[in-house]
């Protein structure tokens, strides 16, 4: 009983130490774009509508306080490139309003600071507004604009796996006649397999992407009747986030079963 | 065993007591010290606002509103602090209160118009900047062959700035460079008004990286700017560091470092130190004068910005420039010349926010001196000019913007004549018998009206009124300003103003000029259209300009005469885009007529009274870049310049009376031209050192202007007795320029 009394004592007094808090390393615009960095994240893997909105309503808030943060202007448009990629695809004409609305925000960002996220997203999103556009000459007015900001990421980030993983996006999704291919996209995917190798961004800087360009990798390879190297990509896509549901959605069933050896 | 018992009570007590203590960081004891903030957010009718964004800006805690438009945030902040409240389709509200007070809180958001499309394109307007609309880049500035990152020799690639000389002067559709004025932010930059050296027309230059932001006018402008008849440029210098770098540069010739601290996340400084010799350059490629002492200079220059609050800024720049040269011979007759110039300015700008309200004030002094030295004399012209400028602009909507403003400019300048033989620097100025000085006190009041009648106009309309103490005139400018988008690609424009510039202090004085000069006036008159914007343009306008009251410079004797009059009219084309094998380019085309009075001082001299064409009547002025990139590391441009002969008089005769010869006979008033100019240069730059070092980035550049050495000459000139005339070389021949840029960031 006494040995009870003493422990018990020693426990409670130990379990209530006061415990330095750890520093705040970041502050400012920084601190929120991180949180919403974060919070985008969790949102994507998850395919979380409701949370990535509430990553934009963070947002929204902290470019209140700070309105010229290349940062969070940024992250607010990723946000919303990513709201409209998860729409469904006969939503086209919100997809296009937020895709339109996330251009206008990055273009700002790239106006206060050359990140080269920026220029990539920016470039991508160009694409997606061709693909939303109910106009037959939304290619001619875009296309240009796309080429230029991808150019400008390469400039900015020429070793940035982002950059590269969304040009193969890019690629992927854009004709050969007009610079794309399922060729160029592999070779640009792979490159940014390269770089993410030995990426280390710290916070508040962008640093998604990894997981997201094995899944791409396997879908090429899928195109491309090559589903022993589908079924490696998509691998190795788990194994980076094993709990990400958007990967998990887009690995066809026959490459996702987990008992199979590849 | 009662010791032991009582000790573990002890023990038990203190662990509990630990427990149950309130305390710094204790983890898993927490007390409640929050309060609540509640509130609702209603429509003007009434109705609940559902989703309202709502929180304290100080902390950004806060909350969505419920179907019924309440909210309530949970806060530890004390005292007073912002709640705001955000909601599509509705205006943001903004206000003070209390939060434990713990009064509920009423808010009424009333709703925002359908945001309307920006319409950025103006007449006469061009922008260097990243963005919508931009002509040019920053980054063309810099690598655009035969630009040597001079914002003024870029913005010489513009449509309606005419090829006059070899300097960086702009001589803006039909008018004398005089005539266009720098501003940087919102000071105006002295320059010696005629630094018509045997180099050319120069005016100091700020670097292109200090900048973010270059807003240029050919005509058309509005009530804002005042004193110039013809052109506006505006510069704007960058703000609070994102992060610290440090970079160096080096070329032929040149060598400069810049710094950035970013001190926090809303304050940094800047300071960048240029210095530059062209004797290298010479040494290399040869040059076709003959310098005793080649052009040396440096500046330095410093910045402090501070964003007190998200939407307010208080800056402070200076700057410091020094230029020199020597010539053994001037222009081919046995002249020797030599130019010192010196000018430094200091700026201290302030802009706020307050509601819809926005104030801006910025308090600048400024100071030249300008040493010349010919034979048989030195001339030191000194400048100084103290300046206040204010502006009120108040947004009532997003379709009505209102300015109110003024300006207040003290400018002093004087001329000294030094006795020949003696030196300069050991001489006390008092010693030097001043030939003149005046001083001007301009004040002038503006107002305009920004407004969006329709979703597809804009409609700029301003008045200003300046008045001077040493002309005693008060002037009225009218100025309107009209943009139509009947297309989203398609932008037209026109624009109508009077136009008013004081003549320069010296011009007015007794001996040196004439005081009973008046304002020089010009009315202009421009409609222009625009197709596509930043990545692929098409722009064409035309114009026509009237000037009275003109303070003009006789074409020999230097003399300072007024009354002149004169017109230009002409037509300005830009093309951008991108062509087959990835080559994007851009070109610009100027027709200019600019006839004015032939200016003499003596009414029966030859050509006295005539219009003729003016010495910077340039017909045609063209510019055309070709750039191309290739992979990520290589990027090589092609420049093609070519500009029609400026004008000048033939002498035939002439008689030597009052200490110099003054021609008697001569041919068609400026009737004569020089040959066309013509040039080709090349540039290429490689930025793949990036990649050896991840933190850096780096650029080697070369370029090599006037490729094929086209032996252009810029001026024709006399002997001192007429008798012998020659044209005037071009400064600079075929030239190689190398060079290097290192950058490194703090992540």
């Amino acid at each position: 009983m006494k040995i009870l009394v003493i422990v018990s004592a020693i426990v409670l007094m130990a379990a209530t130490f006061p415990r330095p808090v750890a520093a705040q390393e970041l502050s400012g615009a920084p601190r929120w774009a991180d949180s919403a960095r974060i919070a985008i994240q969790k949102a994507v893997s998850e395919q979380d509508l409701s949370g990535l909105q509430a990553a934009e309503v963070l947002l929204s808030r902290a470019l209140t306080a700070y309105p010229k943060s290349p940062l969070l202007l940024h992250y607010k448009g990723y946000a919303l490139y990513r709201e409209a990629s998860m729409l469904r695809d006969d939503a086209s004409h919100e997809k296009h309003r937020l895709f339109e609305e996330a251009n206008s925000l990055l273009e700002r960002s790239g106006n206060l600071r050359a990140l080269p996220e920026t220029y990539a997203l920016r470039s991508t999103i160009l694409g997606r507004l061709i693909a939303t556009s109910s106009n037959p000459l939304a290619g001619l007015w875009y296309g240009p604009k796309s080429s230029a900001a991808m150019d400008r990421a390469l400039e900015v980030g020429p070793r940035n796996p982002r950059v590269w993983f969304l040009r193969g996006l890019n690629a992927l999704f854009t004709p050969e006649l007009w610079g794309g291919g399922i060729e160029k996209a592999e070779a640009y995917l792979w490159k940014a397999l390269a770089l993410y190798a030995t990426d280390a961004p710290q916070p508040p800087a962008p640093a998604w992407g990894y997981a997201e360009t094995y899944t791409w990798l396997g879908r090429v390879y899928e195109k491309q009747g090559k589903p022993e190297a589908a079924r490696k990509a998509y691998r190795q896509a788990i194994k980076l986030q094993p709990d990400s549901e958007w990967i998990q959605s887009r690995v066809p069933a026959v490459f996702s079963d987990t008992n199979a050896t590849y | 065993m009662q010791m032991q018992t009582f000790f573990c009570l002890v023990l038990l007590f203190l662990g509990c007591f630990t427990a149950a203590a309130p305390g710094y960081g204790q983890v898993g004891v927490q007390v409640d010290s929050t309060v609540a903030v509640e509130g609702v957010v209603r429509t003007t009718e009434g109705l609940p606002v559902e989703h309202a964004n709502v929180f304290l800006l100080e902390t950004l805690e806060g909350t969505l509103t419920d179907t019924l438009g309440r909210f309530v945030i949970r806060t530890e902040q004390r005292g007073e602090v912002t709640l705001v409240v955000k909601s599509a389709g509705f205006r943001e509200m903004r206000r003070s209160i209390r939060p434990d007070q713990r009064v509920g809180i009423r808010v009424v958001l009333e709703e925002r118009p359908i945001e309307l499309s920006p319409i950025t394109v103006e007449a006469g307007r061009y922008t260097i900047e990243e963005g919508f609309d931009a002509a040019l880049t920053p980054l063309d500035v810099v690598t655009t062959p035969g630009t040597a990152a001079n914002i003024f020799r870029a913005i010489q690639t513009l449509p309606g700035v005419q090829g006059v000389n070899e300097g960086n002067a702009l001589f803006v559709r039909g008018g004398d460079a005089s005539e266009t004025k720098v501003f940087l932010n919102e000071a105006v930059l002295l320059y010696s008004q005629q630094v018509r050296s045997p180099l050319g027309t120069f005016i100091g230059t700020v670097d292109p990286f200090l900048l973010d932001g270059i807003f240029f006018s050919s005509g058309g402008f509005g009530a804002r700017y005042g004193n110039a008849l013809s052109g506006i440029v505006s510069l704007h210098t960058v703000g609070v560091p994102q992060r610290s770098s440090l970079s160096v540069s080096a070329a032929l010739g040149t060598i400069s470092m810049a710094g950035a601290v970013e001190l926090s996340d809303n304050s940094g400084l800047r300071l960048r130190v240029n210095a530059f010799n062209m004797g290298p350059l010479f040494a290399l490629n040869g040059e076709p004068r003959d310098f005793e002492q080649a052009p040396v200079g440096r500046d330095v220059s410093a910045s402090f910005i501070w964003n007190y609050q998200p939407d307010a800024e208080l800056k402070v720049f200076a700057i410091d420039q020094k230029t020199e040269f020597a010539l053994n011979r001037q222009t081919g007759f046995i002249e020797p010349y030599n130019l010192n110039y010196n000018s430094r300015l200091a700026v201290v700008t302030w802009h706020d926010r307050f509601g819809n309200v926005l104030p801006t004030l910025s308090l600048s002094s400024t100071v030249t001196d300008q040493f010349e030295k010919f034979p048989g004399s030195n001339l030191v012209q000194d400048q100084r000019s103290d300046q206040l400028f204010a502006e009120v602009a108040w947004s009532a909507s997003d379709r009505f913007l209102l300015r109110v403003g003024g300006q207040l400019e003290r400018h002093t300048e004087s001329l000294k004549d030094l006795p020949t033989g003696l030196d300069l620097d050991t001489l006390p100025a008092s010693f030097a018998p001043v030939i003149g000085g005046e001083t001007n006190v301009r004040d002038g009041l503006f107002i305009e009206v920004d407004t969006r009648p329709t979703a597809r106009t804009r409609l700029i309309l301003g008045v200003r009124t300046d008045h001077s103490t040493l002309t005693g005139d008060r002037t009225i400018d009218p100025r309107i300003s009209a943009a139509f988008k009947p297309l989203p690609w398609a932008t037209l424009t026109a624009a109508w103003g009077i136009y008013h510039q004081q003549p320069a202090p010296l011009d007015l004085h007794r001996v040196l000029g004439n005081p009973d000069l008046p304002p020089m006036r010009a009315r202009q008159a421009v409609i222009g259209a625009q197709l596509g914007d930043d990545e692929t343009m098409a722009r064409v306008e035309v114009y026509d300009k009237r000037y009275d009251n003109l303070v003009q410079i006789t074409e020999f004797d230097y003399a300072v005469v007024g009354g002149g009059e004169g017109y230009s009219r002409g037509a300005d084309v830009f093309l951008k885009g991108q062509g087959p094998w990835g080559i994007t380019g851009r070109l610009s085309y100027s027709y200019v007529e600019a006839w004015r009075s032939y200016p003499t001082d003596d009414e029966h001299a030859p050509g006295a009274g005539e219009l003729a064409p003016a010495g910077f009547d340039i017909t045609h002025t063209l510019t055309a870049v070709l750039e191309r990139e290739w992979g990520t590391d290589w990027r090589t441009a092609v420049a093609y310049r070519y500009h029609s002969g400026a004008p000048y008089t033939r002498v035939y005769d002439a008689e030597y009376h009052d200490f110099h010869h003054h021609p008697t006979e001569i041919g068609e008033p400026m009737g004569s031209r020089v040959p066309t100019w013509k040039r080709v240069d090349i540039s290429a730059s490689y930025l793949g050192l990036g990649r050896l070092f991840p933190s850096l980035d780096a650029v080697v550049f070369a370029q090599v202007t006037d490729v094929f050495d086209q032996g252009n000459v810029w001026t024709h000139v006399y002997s001192a007795d007429f008798s012998k005339g020659r044209f005037v070389p071009s400064v600079f021949t075929r030239s190689l320029y190398v060079g290097a840029s290192i950058r490194w960031m703090a992540d």
